[in-house]
């Protein structure tokens, strides 16, 4: 079991303990905002690795291409 | 020294070398993607300011579009190098021209009427200082690779 499931697991017993009882909905809070958390470090970690830098160079080329094509076809 | 240990040594040298140009390269990759970012709320400022004729019409349909176009360009020609030059290739020498572009978009800005008491236009030039500020890092880690800018 990979951490995704752990906490999907997690979540659904917090999410169904807090329909029963109001003040558990505090944890299952915490355990979506701790979910959240651990994927944004690992997102960011990811990045870091570099494995990316093609993929955004190639995005910032595209929007680029748009905004000049934008500016070419405009009269104010 | 031993040739075993000099295979050794300058494996190990080669080994760094690489390492230190792939991070240089990732870390020009972030700023660049950080100053693209930068560039798009200008492009974004500008272009709605020029639409809802905070600017005036004949400066956006002339100056300012060539200025625009030359920013939204040289932002473009730097992705392009970078994508090209790869992780183990020394950095292309495009950046100064992206300060450049930025600069003289300023300077239109500057020479219209009231620009500075028109609080869309003021969120234009502030963008501008942090687009030229993102610009000044890349530029530093392109001149700390190539030795020149």
């Amino acid at each position: 079991m990979d951490y995704k499931d752990a906490i999907g697991k997690a979540l659904t017993v917090a999410d169904a303990l807090a329909a029963a009882e109001p003040q558990i909905a505090i944890i299952a809070s915490a355990v979506r905002g701790g979910y959240m958390a651990i994927k944004a470090a690992r997102q960011f970690f990811a990045d870091q690795s570099g494995e990316h830098d093609k993929e955004k160079l190639e995005a910032i080329i595209a929007v680029f291409d748009q905004r000049v094509a934008r500016w070419d076809n405009a009269h104010f | 020294m031993t040739r075993l240990k000099r295979y050794l040594l300058a494996f190990a040298l080669a080994a760094t070398a690489t390492a230190c140009a792939a991070k240089t390269y990732h870390y020009a990759v972030q700023v660049e993607y950080a100053f693209s970012q930068a560039v798009l709320v200008i492009d974004d400022a500008v272009f709605n300011a020029c639409t809802e004729h905070v600017l005036p019409a004949e400066r956006c349909n002339t100056d300012i579009k060539d200025a625009m176009r030359e920013v939204d360009t040289t932002v473009k020609a730097a992705a392009l190098a970078l994508h090209a030059a790869g992780p183990d290739a020394p950095l292309p020498k495009s950046v100064p021209d992206l300060i450049a572009a930025l600069n003289k978009l300023r300077a239109i800005l500057d020479s219209i009427d009231g620009a500075y008491t028109n609080p869309r236009v003021v969120r234009i030039f502030a963008a501008l200082t942090d687009a030229l500020a993102k610009t000044t890092n890349l530029l530093y880690i392109f001149t700390a690779v190539t030795g020149g800018a």
